[in-house]
């Protein structure tokens, strides 16, 4: 993970749109969200090239910086210290930090009737670490509190991906009531990294007087470098070396596929339905394989003295040192993780979004969405309704409420605003975040700039059907 | 003027999204980490001295042993210029774990070359015998030595360990040569201490 923050500095991608811009008026990147509503009614559109969006996301299983650092009290109390026993305290069994952003460099959409087609080239990037309460608490208290009892860390490991995507969206609306889209999205993986089954074990006896160390565990990585296990005074050591940065982003060696898949359903003229399952796909990873394999044990009883025959001729000397060379080999021996090249594949983090609107009146709309996101065999749930408005054919806002990863305090806003052709939009699903990031949950920002191109001969027909025109470019389900 | 109004809305929720805090992190005021100190406990080494070696033995058969005391030949350990790693390490509790065989009482003492440091010693139990002389129980003792942050210092500088051993006779019952002889007293050396990970270093 860290060696994807160093080598992708502003290359992000996103990977939790906020659920806000679900129902945001007279934006086409709702598609993005679910393909079956692309977000204009008819004409077409283009996003800034090189700049036609950022995605930017980081949550946690409700705990925070503040958790880990605060401000100090007593003679600390004019600085911020780290409290890694109120850390502690903040973790649930299962833990994670997911960040993740996306830039789209290329976006245009048309539509025309009743079909949709649009494109889009996206770099995308996103890590989950995680960890259980269980690990953190060895690393806090040691393993001194386990005697008479087996210690195990639980999975721990981190999921991390960059790579490129072009999407190709088709939406069409199949009847009056019903529309369904498919956004077909071409993979190519710059880098990645996978773990598996990655824990490890101490069993002690009451007594203290063994330890019977276990670990096991895989990790997949795909990078243009060379990884090299070297022994450093004993202890291995990763390395890397050769990489070079445009090797690295003309890499097309890593190919995948995902769709997204919509659907509406206008259920009665008040009242609509929606569902979508996004990023649903694959890359299989083959260029630049290294996969490390780890499946040690050892039952460790210190150094045993009693090696040599006692002399007559006293002192009766035992190599200590020699003993523990001997020791530290033979740790190092089965704890020396298989080196293989073979590929891997891995999944992207899917999500399903269920979702209803109803509509007030022509402007108002009250809208929910429920997104259940799956990834590194945990599923992560966030929930949002929102109030959505669109008073003109320049302007559009949602304000929503959500319960995010069992955190209730996010306030969300969307909202778009057009000048001539020229839109702007930006999301939040956590408005507060950005005044008190140290304390925020979940954070999540999505901005772009879209130029709009309406049909203009269909808007110039009588007042009563450029009313329909003007709220149908902006509230195309109204 | 609705239109104005709502521009004016656009551009307060474009500030807010525009003037993320970061100040919020005060990353200046950050003092160093410090509290993590896990307390980590492993076992060290373990020893086996069986009496016929590490004595010179004239009796034989059930002869009864009659000397006040029997010194076993001098047990070194050469570290051979290995230092022990004590990085992250201010203190220390040393575990001693001993189990007497013998139907002796007994003293050792834990010497560290290159240092001042010691165990000391202390009488410890002989095994339980019978009214021949035969073990019926072994003894066993734990002790614990408390290292301070100079006692740990000097442990890392320690060049050799050195073990000395005597036996005493017991408050009661006999002491016959053969059981003496292939009796046994069995080390188990651990420790406990609090590993600062921070100073820490491989």
């Amino acid at each position: 993970m860290i060696f994807l923050f160093v080598l992708l500095p502003g290359t992000q991608s996103s990977y939790a749109q906020p659920n806000s811009l679900y129902f945001l008026k007279g934006v086409p990147q709702t598609k993005d969200l679910n393909p079956a509503r692309p977000g204009i009614e008819r004409g077409f559109y283009i996003s800034m090239p090189f700049f036609s969006k950022v995605d930017l996301s980081i949550n946690t299983n409700n705990w925070s910086y503040n958790d880990l650092i605060h401000q100090g009290s007593g003679v600390y109390a004019d600085s911020l210290v780290w409290d890694f026993k109120g850390y502690l305290s903040s973790l649930g069994k299962k833990n994670f930090v997911n960040e993740s952003a996306a830039l789209t460099l290329l976006e245009a959409g048309w539509k025309k009737g009743t079909v949709f087609l649009g494109f889009s080239w996206t770099e995308r990037e996103f890590s989950e670490p995680f960890f259980t309460k269980d690990l953190a608490n060895i690393l806090y208290y040691g393993n001194a509190p386990h005697p008479g009892s087996t210690y195990s860390s639980g999975y721990f490991g981190v999921g991390a991906q960059h790579y490129r995507e072009f999407a190709f969206t088709f939406s069409k609306e199949m009847s009056k009531k019903i529309s369904v889209g498919m956004t077909a999205k071409l993979l190519f993986g710059m880098a990645g990294l996978k773990t598996t089954g990655m824990n490890f074990i101490v069993g002690m006896p009451i007594s203290g007087d063994q330890m019977d160390l276990g670990a096991t565990g895989r990790a997949f990585i795909s990078a243009p470098v060379d990884f090299q296990l070297v022994s450093n005074n004993g202890y291995h050591i990763l390395t890397k070396t050769h990489f070079d940065r445009s090797t690295y982003l003309s890499n097309f060696g890593n190919p995948g596929f995902a769709v997204d898949l919509g659907f509406t359903d206008k259920v009665n003229p008040e009242f609509e339905f929606s569902m979508s399952l996004v990023d649903l796909g694959f890359i299989s990873w083959k260029k630049d394989v290294t996969v490390f394999n780890e499946n040690g044990h050892f039952l460790f009883r210190g150094i045993n003295l009693n090696t040599v025959t006692p002399t007559n001729d006293p002192p009766t000397t035992t190599d200590a040192k020699g003993l523990m060379l001997a020791l530290r080999d033979s740790i190092k021996v089965a704890f020396f993780p298989t080196e293989t090249n073979s590929g891997f594949i891995t999944l992207l983090p899917v999500k399903l979004y269920v979702a209803g609107e109803g509509r007030i009146n022509e402007n108002f709309s009250i809208g929910g969405v429920a997104r259940i996101r799956m990834f590194n065999s945990m599923i992560h749930t966030s929930l949002t309704v929102s109030a959505n408005a669109a008073p003109s054919k320049n302007f559009s806002l949602s304000a929503s409420y959500s319960i995010m990863e069992s955190t209730f305090d996010n306030l969300g806003l969307a909202a778009a605003f057009r000048i001539g052709k020229v839109q702007l939009y930006g999301v939040s699903d956590n408005v507060l975040a950005f005044k008190r990031p140290s304390s925020a949950r979940n954070a999540n920002l999505r901005f772009g700039i879209n130029l709009i191109f309406q049909d203009g001969p269909k808007q110039r027909k009588g007042t009563g059907n450029r009313r329909q025109a003007r709220s149908g470019a902006v509230c195309p389900m109204l | 003027m609705r239109k104005d109004l709502l521009y004016i809305l656009f551009s307060a929720v474009s500030l807010l999204f525009a003037s993320c805090n970061l100040s919020d992190f005060q990353m200046d005021n950050l003092a160093k980490p410090t509290g993590l100190n896990p307390v980590v406990y492993r076992p060290l080494s373990s020893g086996t001295y069986l009496v016929k070696d590490y004595t010179i033995f004239p009796w034989i058969g059930n002869t009864p042993v009659k000397v006040d005391s029997l010194k076993f030949k001098p047990i070194a350990y050469p570290l051979d210029s290995m230092k022990m790693n004590m990085s992250g390490t201010d203190s220390m509790v040393v575990i001693i774990k001993t189990v007497n065989e013998t139907p002796m009482k007994y003293r050792y003492k834990l010497s560290f070359n290159g240092t001042s440091m010691d165990s000391g010693s202390k009488l410890l139990n002989a095994a339980t015998i019978d009214l021949q002389g035969f073990v019926i129980e072994a003894s066993k003792d734990s002790l614990e030595y408390q290292l301070n942050s100079n006692d740990v210092k000097n442990l890392g500088l320690a060049t050799q360990f050195d073990l000395s051993i005597t036996l005493y006779q017991p408050a009661k019952g006999p002491v016959v040569a053969n059981v003496l002889k292939s009796s046994q007293i069995s080390f188990k050396i651990g420790f406990r201490a609090p590993v600062n990970l921070f100073k820490f270093k491989l």
